[in-house]
């Protein structure tokens, strides 16, 4: 059956509950309205009010309540009902949870996963289109990942689930209802860390993740028609751990690498990848490493002010013309 | 106060020149346009003169020194003030000391008078200046000249030939040029600005691959046979083709650039002459040309009977006229003109994979000196009478003689007529003169027993005859128009039919 990027999230909720008594719901109108956006919808019906909690509107309650249960064996699942929120409990995230392991010499377990819906191009101006997934990438002891497909979105949430780790998960609000594909019956994972190439090339890499995915699968039809270009699409799923190997394996493969993510520019993931590929795979580049992102500034409300600053298709196919031309 | 004197800009395609020779020493009283010293470029030779009067405080570079325009050669201090030079001077000389240091033993050895490595500013081996690839800003311009930064920075790792264009490559250009031993000034270059991209070096291995070609015969491809039915030269296979069943050694791709001749071992008598940098440049030249244009050659038979009946008809008055003699020279560019303007695509350059038609005729004509072989150019020939074109021809080969030909007058040739003329000369096939697609060679004249039709029936006749031959560039002219070019212009020539 053809599910969505939230079905197939709701759906790995419900069968990890099923799975693990120890796995729990906890954040702002997950269990009475099933979410701001229907993700959680139907886990109170099934699982009852013990095990999905409607929480007051403070952040660092919730994380801080997660990271209490977690160290006494729970699995917490919690949501920031926007991502942008995320930052409010940042001190619980970064201090505690992310430093457990290593302040109890490796004893202590965090196994909690922070669901933050992040993204724009939904028109949620400043507060409810952010990707902060680059203040989280650089701290030990977290893992972060950003599916961009049903199969992802559900794969990595039961990875996440089961991981003993504290887990940012973010989930891309405008994939919710805007993709759709069969998955496969039965229970399957996708590993943490691991990334996907969804559309082998040879003139020209992108390494992207989340949202621009699609963007840039599509871009890649668009100069494949019509300048016969052959782009490879990495598309990462995790930033910590990140598949270094996939991404020195493709930048060595076509020499030239453009990197795309909706996060902004300045201090966005895609300057470490950059770093990377520039490090150690030098002898191999044909071009400058080029990025893609959003503008350095907020999202606007106003549509045409929010599609000049995101990242979109068009902005993907001239990009991949001028690096291919180089 | 100092005055520095530059390498001046000598031409619009002049990128930098060599001090050959200094007429000045350090200490010398100059006057303002005083001849400073001798400089040679890729077009043309001429001397610096004095920008202003003064002392000779320092003469930066160094005889055989290669240097970009704009960079310092000389410091002039004004009269009185060179007390002041002296404390400069030896921080001065400690650094073009440095840089003379060092260029590789063993083109010091081979070439003691070589001119040193060029500027960093073109040298792609910098760590600084590759890396800036890197981030997403437009590349910062190369740093301006100076006397500090002469010094070249190259690893040992890097082939010459890799940075010695001028050109800045991307670390896998590079590293492929290394490991294939790859000269990439033949490499033609489809990316930004005329870089040399990952694509451009495969494609050209590709080409060079031998497998392709005989491999292709020996399997008796369908469609490699048809091909060869137009034409004795077969094009080498696009990427992939051919490859598949005809897998070449991976070993050697680059069989041609592997060869190495033997060591050269002195022996008592030989002398030594480095080349200079024109017939440096007259070298690469021709090879670019023989690996990158398919030459075929043509010979016509022609009857200059008529012509030189003519010439010797008004070479008197011509003389007395002009003031120089008339020559065959003339009636053989205007014949070319003609027939050029008859098949233009014969007047035409190759550029990236593209033909370019010109619209003006830009005739070559080939001119022996001193230092090597010029070709300056005649413009617009179209436009020209025979008595212009003699006149320019004249003017041209006294510029030469003065080696007072500047670059501008060797630019944008269209075309080449060369004619080594004199005895011996049978008829021979020039090279073609990059990136033009033909050049026509004048043979020896010589009277000949023909058979010629005189009221229909045959007999033999002395005339006076000579050989034209054309070299046209595969690639781009097929056999019919070659043919049908050359035979026109031996026509024109045949039948005289030139006002004078």
């Amino acid at each position: 059956m053809e599910v969505t990027y939230l079905t197939a999230i709701n759906q790995a909720l419900h069968e990890e509950m099923r799975r693990d008594e120890n796995v729990f719901v906890m954040g702002e109108d997950v269990a009475e309205l099933g979410g701001a956006f229907k993700v959680t919808e139907g886990l109170l019906q099934a699982f009852g009010g013990d095990r999905v909690i409607d929480t007051p509107i403070a952040e660092t309650v919730i994380v801080g309540a997660a990271i209490g249960a977690a160290i006494m064996g729970m699995r917490p699942v919690v949501e920031m009902q926007f991502g942008d929120f995320i930052s409010c409990a940042f001190d619980q995230i970064v201090n505690t949870a992310a430093t457990l392991r290593y302040r109890h010499g490796g004893r202590a377990a965090c196994p909690l996963v922070v669901r933050a819906p992040s993204g724009a191009g939904i028109h949620g101006a400043l507060f409810h289109s952010q990707n902060p997934e680059a203040w989280f990438t650089r701290v030990p002891g977290l893992k972060v990942v950003a599916p961009a497909t049903a199969y992802d979105a559900k794969g990595l949430l039961k990875s996440a689930i089961r991981d003993d780790n504290p887990i940012i998960y973010f989930e891309h609000k405008r994939l919710y209802r805007s993709i759709k594909e069969n998955l496969p019956d039965g229970d399957f994972t996708v590993p943490i860390g691991v990334a996907e190439n969804r559309h082998p090339g040879r003139d020209l890499s992108i390494i992207t993740y989340g949202g621009t995915l699609h963007q840039c699968l599509d871009a890649t039809q668009i100069v494949e028609k019509e300048d016969g270009l052959s782009v490879e699409v990495i598309d990462l799923r995790s930033l910590l751990p990140l598949d270094r190997d996939a991404i020195l394996a493709t930048a060595r493969k076509t020499g030239k690498v453009l990197i795309v993510h909706e996060d902004r520019l300045t201090g966005g993931f895609g300057g470490e990848i950059a770093a990377i590929i520039g490090e150690h795979a030098f002898d191999s580049l044909d071009g400058p490493v080029r990025r893609l992102a959003a503008l350095d500034t907020h999202t606007a409300f106003s549509p045409p002010l929010e599609e000049y600053i995101l990242p979109n298709t068009n902005k993907i196919v001239e990009a991949i013309r001028s690096l291919a031309a180089y | 106060m100092a005055t520095e004197v530059i390498m001046p800009q000598m031409g619009e395609s002049v990128v930098e020149g060599t001090v050959t020779k200094w007429l000045v020493k350090e200490g010398d009283m100059v006057k303002e346009d005083q001849s400073l010293c001798e400089i040679s470029t890729d077009k043309v030779d001429t001397e610096i003169p004095s920008p202003s009067a003064g002392v000779i405080a320092k003469l930066v570079a160094a005889e055989g020194q290669t240097l970009p325009i704009g960079a310092v050669i000389a410091v002039i201090e004004a009269p009185g003030a060179a007390a002041a030079a002296e404390s400069r001077a030896p921080a001065l000389a400690a650094a073009v000391r440095q840089s003379e240091r060092r260029p590789s033993a063993a083109l010091a050895e081979a070439a003691p008078a070589r001119p040193a490595p060029r500027m960093p500013a073109a040298a792609p081996s910098s760590p600084a200046i590759a890396a800036a690839a890197v981030s997403s800003e437009p590349i910062a311009a190369a740093p301006a000249a100076s006397v500090s930064n002469v010094t070249p920075i190259r690893p040992a790792s890097i082939p010459a030939a890799a940075s010695g264009a001028g050109r800045r490559y991307s670390p896998v250009v590079l590293r492929m040029a290394e490991e294939q031993h790859i000269d990439l000034s033949m490499v033609p270059a489809t990316g930004l600005g005329g870089r040399i991209s990952k694509r451009d070096v495969e494609r050209y291995l590709e080409s060079l691959r031998p497998g392709n070609q005989s491999a292709a015969r020996a399997n008796g491809s369908a469609g490699h046979a048809s091909a060869a039915a137009a034409g004795a030269v077969q094009p080498p296979s696009p990427a992939g083709a051919a490859g598949a069943s005809a897998p070449a050694p991976a070993v050697a791709p680059a069989t041609a650039a592997i060869f190495r001749p033997p060591v050269y071992q002195p022996r008592e008598g030989d002398t030594v002459e480095p080349f200079n940098r024109r017939r440096k440049l007259i070298a690469e030249h021709m090879v670019f040309s023989k690996t990158h244009s398919p030459h075929v050659p043509t010979v016509a038979e022609v009857d200059l009977t008529r012509v030189t009946a003519l010439r010797e008809q008004h070479k008197r008055d011509f003389a007395a006229r002009e003031g120089f003699a008339l020559t065959l020279l003339p009636f053989a560019v205007m014949a070319a003109v003609r027939a050029l303007k008859e098949f233009p695509r014969m007047n035409a350059s190759v550029v990236g994979d593209s033909l370019v038609v010109r619209r003006e005729i830009n005739l070559g004509v080939a001119m022996d000196a001193e230092e090597g072989l010029l070709v300056p150019v005649i413009r617009a020939a179209e436009t020209m009478s025979l008595t212009g074109l003699a006149r320019e021809i004249e003017r041209l080969r006294h510029k030469v003689q003065d080696k007072a030909i500047t670059a501008d007058d060797l630019a944008g040739g269209s075309f080449t007529l060369s004619n080594p003329g004199r005895e011996g000369n049978l008829y021979g096939f020039a090279i073609i003169n990059q990136p033009q697609v033909g050049i026509l060679r004048m043979g020896e004249v010589k009277k000949r027993p023909v058979v010629v039709e005189v009221d229909g029936a045959d007999a033999i006749a002395i005339r006076t005859m000579m050989y034209l031959a054309l070299s046209y560039d595969h690639r781009v002219i097929d056999g019919v128009l070659g043919n049908r070019f050359l035979y026109r212009a031996s026509r024109i020539l045949e039948e005289s039919d030139f006002e004078l």
